[in-house]
């Protein structure tokens, strides 16, 4: 049934699939890349996302979901190819 | 072989060989008293030189054989000062290395120290608080009290905390969570048993699958408060007792189902009536967490726009994830 193996495997796909999105082909093309989280309130088409943005950087959803993407992005990158070798080798070995 | 009861049995059967005995041992003896008397310059240990003296004068009579010698250096093992400096050295590093592991991971391994907070209550307030969860619409004032408010001393930390369980009905504990899991499991296996489809690996099978819904339950939550940038003093032991208040309503919907019915009447009704009542609960408890104090001056203010989305956010939560666990673990 559904139990703790299924989880870290679902786990782990999707924080694969967060990291390997490209960040100018992808990422940029629909407004979340990194350079528009910094430059808040650049153009008008970001407006309506800066309503919540007070003193506190990185105030709003939406750059806060940039910021996470980015962190793990840059963070996860070597960890999850260890750990994606072990597990291919796990489900090689003992299937 | 020392013998602390004395040499009464020895004693009498040494008496035949008093003389060869006892000149070959006051040889032996003298032998060892030298020996331990060259050790005793380099390790100066008080005890050999009285006991040797002791014995020596008593040499002919008793019958102290020659395993003094080592049976004198084993209990005196951690006088030696090279063994003291070693105890000592491995103390110090103990310390240091669990500070340095405090001081770097102490963050990840989130409060182990302060889990006693949690475990602090007592039977009225379980069984008001299991009342609260199933019906919470006569609690007047759901704010924590602080440590201070409760019991009037003040805390010893500049950080003021909040009272324990015991004094304050609307703190989260972890009994009500963790008793309520184990009882759900022993409950289904028995219901399971008395449908005649037991087997053992049934407990492993619950206890991860449950597992894997809080896991997700808590992991909701907290990218939740992340996102919405609530910044409040919530630890993970916390979110991780509120969301094991559902396993009481879980419980009850069980033992109703089996003993009452599954039927559309009878038995949805009750499921949505304690949905409603549980989303209640935890919308008025979690409240402290999501939206800023009212009393408390806050650096940060919520705008208008910010605090309806985290309302919503708190509902969305409540009633929507809790319900869709609740529904999906006691089918």
């Amino acid at each position: 049934m559904f139990g703790l193996g299924k989880l870290l495997y679902v786990i782990i796909l999707t924080v694969n699939g967060i990291a390997v999105l490209s960040e100018d082909r992808f990422l940029n093309r629909i407004g979340w890349g990194s350079s528009s989280g910094n430059s808040n309130g650049g153009g008008p088409q970001y407006q309506q996302y800066n309503t919540g943005l007070d003193s506190s950087d990185g105030a709003s959803v939406k750059s806060k979901i940039i910021n996470l993407i980015g962190a793990v992005r840059t963070l996860m990158r070597i960890p999850l190819i260890a750990i994606n070798i072990v597990i291919i080798l796990y489900e090689l070995i003992l299937g | 072989m020392y013998n602390p009861y004395g040499d009464a049995a020895d004693l009498h059967q040494q008496q035949q060989h008093a003389d060869v005995q006892a000149q070959a041992q006051a040889q032996a003896q003298a032998q060892a008293h030298l020996q331990n008397r060259q050790f005793n310059l380099h390790y100066p240990q008080p005890q050999h030189p009285t006991f040797q003296q002791n014995q020596f004068a008593q040499s002919p009579h008793l019958n102290q054989a020659h395993p003094q010698q080592p049976n004198n250096a084993f209990p005196t093992f951690l006088n030696d000062p090279a063994a003291s400096l070693a105890t000592q050295f491995a103390r110090s590093g103990f310390e240091s290395s669990n500070q340095y592991i405090q001081k770097n991971f102490g963050s990840f391994i989130s409060g182990t120290g302060d889990i006693k907070y949690y475990f602090q209550v007592s039977n009225s307030y379980v069984l008001r608080k299991i009342l609260l969860i199933v019906f919470p619409y006569r609690n007047k004032n759901w704010n924590r009290l602080t440590n201070q408010e409760a019991t009037g001393d003040p805390s010893p930390t500049a950080q003021t905390s909040f009272a324990p369980p015991i004094h304050d009905v609307n703190a989260p504990d972890l009994y009500i969570p963790l008793m309520a899991f184990v009882t759900y499991i022993l409950l289904w296996a028995s219901f399971q048993g008395l449908k005649g489809d037991f087997h053992p690996q049934l407990f492993g099978y619950l206890a991860s699958q449950t597992l894997a819904f809080s896991v997700i339950d808590i992991a909701i939550f907290k990218i939740g408060l992340y996102l919405l940038n609530c910044s409040s003093q919530s630890t993970l032991w916390d979110l991780v007792s509120f969301s094991g208040y559902k396993y009481v309503c879980i419980i009850v919907l069980l033992c109703w189902k089996h003993l009452i019915g599954d039927g559309y009447l009878t038995y949805y009704p009750v499921v949505l009536i304690l949905i409603a009542n549980l989303a209640v609960f935890l919308m008025r408890s979690l409240k402290f967490l999501v939206l800023p104090n009212a009393t408390g001056a806050t650096s940060n203010s919520v705008t208008t726009k910010q605090r309806r989305i985290r309302v919503q956010f708190l509902f969305l939560y409540s009633v929507i994830v809790q319900g869709l666990i609740i529904l999906f673990m006691s089918r």
